[in-house]
């Protein structure tokens, strides 16, 4: 067999190989970095829990990672990311978060509400009552509609 | 008077008396001290086209050229697997479908709504347990999906 093929066989296997493997490290990456940021978070080292989430935030995802699943772990982690610049005090970074997240795209889902929440509360610190009060409606809009369809469901969710 | 018509050069009856003897004894030509590259060259062609055959691994040489074996079976074989490697390659890099996430629990989304308002940093707290509960959900329905059940 011509040596080309044989590179073409090697270079399938090792990208097979890679590309399965990389969606699964992402995800347990961002749930391993969750899992520590709680443990920072519960011991009051919330700079360093932001650091650690933001790190992993600016990681490329692997391409294999279904576009709406992305965004479900980015809007989450710049959620969280939001959440803890609103505890440290630092509205202006809150709202740098919210915005990052939001850029992702919304959705008709809890990462889009909850972004649009935390983003409402770093108006609200920064005294823009009014974009504040757009996005507490925009969430309040989204969450209501998800509620009703959760206990739509009966609720036993 | 044409060229044939010329009679012939010194240097040509040379020619025709070293091919007449190449012709008749080759091994005492190859020893003549003149150059006769051209006479023996002209020689071994006469000899060749006089014997008219050719030994059984010329003649089989001449017929591999002639009529080369057909490899085409082994050559489809080898693009064949080279484009099933290729697939495998693109299917193993393209996105797949997204994963089933779980649907968000009534308490989240009634913390969410309740952190939605002015001036509620106790709703924050709620909002923060609730979310944390569900984030476990959600990366247990991702690890299944993409291979890393957690």
């Amino acid at each position: 067999m011509k040596p080309v093929l044989v590179l073409v066989f090697v270079f399938a296997g090792a990208l097979a190989a890679c590309g399965g493997a990389a969606p699964a490290r992402w995800i347990g990456q961002a749930a391993g970095t969750h899992a520590q940021a709680d443990a920072l978070a519960r011991e009051g080292r919330l700079q360093e829990a932001a650091r650690m989430l933001e790190e992993f935030a600016s990681s490329a995802p692997p391409a294999q990672i279904a576009p709406q699943d992305r965004r479900a772990v980015l809007q989450d982690a710049y959620a969280r990311l939001a959440d803890l610049a609103l505890r440290q005090g630092d509205p202006q970074r809150a709202l740098r978060f919210a915005d990052a997240g939001l850029s992702l795209g919304e959705g008709r889902d809890v990462f889009t509400s909850a972004l649009r929440t935390f983003r409402g509360r770093a108006q609200e610190a920064l005294g823009r009552d009014r974009e504040a009060a757009r996005d507490y409606d925009a969430a309040q809009v989204l969450a209501e509609a998800l509620l009703a369809d959760a206990l739509a469901d009966g609720g036993v969710r | 008077m044409t060229f044939e018509e010329n009679p012939p050069t010194e240097a040509e009856l040379l020619q025709a008396e070293l091919l007449a003897r190449a012709l008749e004894d080759p091994a005492r030509a190859a020893n003549d001290p003149t150059p006769v590259e051209d006479a023996l060259g002209a020689a071994w062609m006469l000899r060749a086209s006089r014997r008219a055959g050719l030994s059984e691994l010329r003649a089989r040489a001449v017929l591999d050229r002639a009529w080369p074996k057909r490899t085409w079976p082994v050559r489809a074989a080898a693009v064949a697997l080279a484009a099933g490697a290729a697939a495998v390659a693109i299917l193993a890099v393209r996105p797949r479908g997204p994963a089933e996430l779980p649907p968000p629990p009534v308490p989240l989304l009634q913390a969410q709504i309740a952190a939605a308002r002015p001036a509620a940093p106790a709703a924050l707290a709620a909002l923060e347990a609730e979310s944390g509960a569900y984030r476990a959900q959600l990366y247990r329905a991702l690890g299944r999906a993409y291979g890393g059940a957690r």
